[in-house]
């Protein structure tokens, strides 16, 4: 049977509430203002507290504290205050039920090949730095939705990807089912994610698969974020072995095999300052250890 | 604004940025199309560099502490006041900082103004990027343009055609002084000669020659070295080795005759001799003292020579009387080597100093003598007196060992002797001919020599008859 089609239809997945859609569409529209937007969030009140948080945290090292939900969106940006609110979601998407996979594990990997993408964006040149987390943090909601529709499967899966030291999707791929990356590209089609969006999830594993696709340079991004989020957290994602890189990232995203090294390096740093965010505490949904 | 306007507006401000203060402007009336500020500051590495409207700052404690933080993070911010805000725009390059921006506006800024401004500070990190990397390229041409211009060598490219493509400015002042230089370079180069020296009519250069491949394209790459000074000090040094040899040689020169005279006198005081016997001794004491006055003389000659006061007296004299002297003076010598002295003259009037001329002919006359050739069955020395309407010219040719034609030179020179070591095979100063020659041209004649080793040689003088 095919798994890409229940999730329009199962009531066991959550979609984006109004606020959440409402501030997706919002952050997209240009001519959108720091009030009207703050005027959208702030009609969660828990929704913009949460984000002042994470707009507080150590990875973001604002000089000051900042206490309004308007400064935070001029000083901070506004896609970045989409893309808080949008892994308030994520994170609490994640944590909605309680199955045999660890949840937090799974949501440091989200966030860590958010936080990933962007540094790797930064470092070699490439402008749409916040688009690219995005995609980082949404790259595995395939997971996410087969741990929800069939916790069971997805937790011998990652013991097989365990017990044979093989990536979980070249597993998948042996099998013949649907494959996480397929699976979660339909899923952000069901949020009304933009159309990146969705090819980034469905190419995260093998960019090379579509080599033409308009979003080539960001799947690169993201799935070299993906190796190292592996690298850095391994088994987190569920997925285990060595991870597979694929040699068109060098060609598309112009670098040589050599900067992966500086490369970790540059990543090493950014992830001891962002373990707040990666690790946040289980109590909170906000992420952020207080 | 569209973006399509943005990119236009910006191509066509960015076509004028020849500095980073005119990229600054650039960007300023870009920024002002994106968002109204009444004020625009430019900081680099914290130190203000640009400013719109001249000379107006932004409160810098408002913002400063946001600098290092902007530094990190490489997005453009805007910091809310009371009554507007303060716009931070990172220009960079990957992941360095190159400038910020900083404006103070009253606007609030949309997603939209954002997006553009994120835009604009990328753009223009490239393009700072660029000018920084073009002035760095700019200073290390120059840097290095300064060092060969500089240099005390001249550097000259040719192409294919032998044409100049490049001098530094030594080569061009050594070109310019020395019009003929380029020309024999040339020259020498399509003879295929690499190294070399060239003399020109007032220095002397050292050339060396490379074939290079410059840019993909053949050229010939020429070092030219002005070495003018470093020949005069080699003439110097071939100079004061001569005269050591020329003192040793002298001093034997002196010693000989000196001791003849000492032991014939010696011997007539301490012995009994007949009168024919004294006379005999007397002769040989006269004639050594005759050769001691000739080297003092040569000697007082050579000084005169060396500080070229040198005077001569002109009266009217035959030649032929001279000659006639002169081998008169020589007899006895010629007789002792068996060499045959004839002469050819008719009364020939000319006016010289006598005692100089006749100088200049015992010379010739006793080098022809003492370098006639012992292995030649018949031995002779022929002097020929030639009237030629202005001038008259004396050859004195003999059949003795020649001098080898690489030395017509240098017989010429002061201390000079063919076989230059101190052999003393032939007893000689080595200033006759440098003495001969000064006394011809003091005439306003000249001396030519013509020659070949075991053959002849043949000494010609010319002197104007008036």
């Amino acid at each position: 049977m095919m798994i890409k089609e229940m999730i329009s239809t199962v009531t066991e997945i959550p979609t984006p509430d109004v606020i959440v859609q409402q501030i997706i569409s919002t952050a997209s529209n240009p001519n959108v203002s720091a009030k009207e937007l703050e005027k959208v969030i702030s009609m969660d009140v828990g929704l913009s507290t949460k984000i002042l948080k994470l707009v507080n945290s150590a990875y973001y090292a604002l000089p000051r504290k900042i206490t309004k939900l308007s400064e935070a969106i001029v000083i901070i940006g506004f896609k970045t205050v989409r893309n808080l609110a949008l892994s308030v979601f994520t994170y609490s998407a994640l944590h909605s039920k309680t199955t045999f996979v660890d949840h937090d594990k799974l949501w440091s990997h989200f966030m860590a090949t958010a936080i990933f993408s962007e540094q790797i964006a930064k470092s070699i040149g490439y402008m749409n730095r916040e688009e690219v987390f995005l995609a980082g943090l949404m790259h595995d909601v395939g997971k996410l939705a087969v741990d929800l529709l069939f916790p069971m499967y997805i937790f011998e899966l990652s013991k097989v990807s365990r017990d044979l030291s093989k990536p979980m999707f070249l597993i998948e791929y042996e099998i013949g089912v649907d494959t996480h990356m397929e699976i979660g590209g339909e899923l952000l089609r069901h949020w009304k994610f933009p159309e990146e969006y969705v090819s980034i999830a469905i190419l995260h594993e093998k960019p090379s698969l579509n080599p033409d696709s308009p979003y080539i340079e960001m799947s690169c991004i993201v799935h070299l974020a993906n190796v190292f989020s592996n690298i850095f957290l391994p088994g987190n994602s569920l997925s285990y072995g060595k991870p597979y890189l694929d040699q068109v990232v060098f060609k598309v995203l112009g670098i040589k095999p050599s900067r992966l090294e500086t490369m970790y390096h540059e990543l090493e740093i950014v992830f001891n300052k962002s373990k707040d965010l990666i690790f946040g505490g289980v109590e909170d949904e906000t992420g952020v250890q207080t | 604004m569209e973006i399509q306007q943005l990119l236009s507006k910006y191509m066509l401000e960015i076509s004028k940025v020849r500095d980073e203060k005119s990229l600054y402007t650039a960007v300023s009336e870009i920024l002002k199309k994106i968002v109204s500020f009444s004020v625009l500051n430019v900081f680099n590495q914290n130190n203000l560099v640009f400013s719109e409207p001249e000379g107006q700052h932004i409160e810098k404690e408002i913002f400063s502490d946001y600098l290092p933080w902007i530094e990190q993070r490489l997005y453009p911010t805007f910091l809310p006041l009371e009554n507007g805000y303060i716009g931070l725009i990172p220009v960079f390059k990957a992941n360095k900082l190159l400038s910020t921006i900083v404006i103070e506006t009253t606007e609030e800024p949309t997603a939209e103004v954002v997006d553009y401004i994120q835009l604009l500070s990328y753009l223009s990190g490239i393009t700072l990027e660029n000018l920084r990397l073009i002035d760095f390229v700019d200073k290390a041409r120059e840097y290095f343009e300064s060092i060969i211009n500089l240099s005390n060598d001249g550097i000259v490219v040719l192409n294919e055609l032998k044409e100049i493509e490049f001098t530094n400015s030594k080569a061009k002042d050594n070109l310019k002084d020395n019009t003929e230089l380029l020309r024999e370079i040339i020259d020498r180069i399509e003879n295929n000669e690499e190294f070399f020296e060239v003399e020109t009519h007032k220095s002397f250069f050292s050339i060396s020659v490379k074939q290079v491949n410059l840019l993909g394209e053949k050229k010939v790459l020429v070092n030219i070295r002005n070495i003018t000074s470093e020949k005069e000090v080699q003439k110097l040094k071939e100079l004061d080795k001569i005269k050591t040899n020329f003192i040793a040689n002298i001093s034997h020169e002196l010693r000989t005759p000196l001791a003849a005279i000492k032991a014939y006198v010696e011997t007539m005081l301490n012995m009994p001799m007949s009168q024919e016997e004294i006379h005999e001794f007397l002769d040989v004491v006269y004639s050594q003292s005759i050769r001691l006055e000739e080297l003092l003389s040569d000697l007082l000659d050579f000084s005169q020579l060396e500080s070229h006061t040198m005077k001569i007296l002109k009266e009217s004299v035959n030649i032929c009387e001279i000659i006639e002297h002169s081998i008169e003076t020589l007899e006895n010598m010629a007789k002792e080597k068996d060499v045959t002295v004839e002469y050819n003259c008719s009364n020939l009037e000319i006016k010289c100093d006598r005692k100089r001329i006749e100088q200049v002919i015992v010379n010739l006359l006793s080098n022809a003598i003492k370098f006639s050739d012992q292995a030649k069955e018949k031995r002779f020395v022929r002097i020929d007196v030639l009237d030629e309407g202005e001038i008259v010219k004396i050859i004195v040719e003999d059949n003795g060992i020649g001098i080898p034609e690489s030395a017509f030179d240098k017989i010429f020179e002061r201390f000079y002797r063919v076989d230059n070591e101190l052999t003393y095979a032939v007893p000689g100063t080595g200033l006759g001919l440098a003495i001969v020659k000064e006394i011809v041209e003091l005439h306003e004649g000249n001396i030519l020599v013509e020659s070949e080793v075991g053959k002849y040689t043949k000494f010609i003088v010319t002197l104007p008859k008036n």
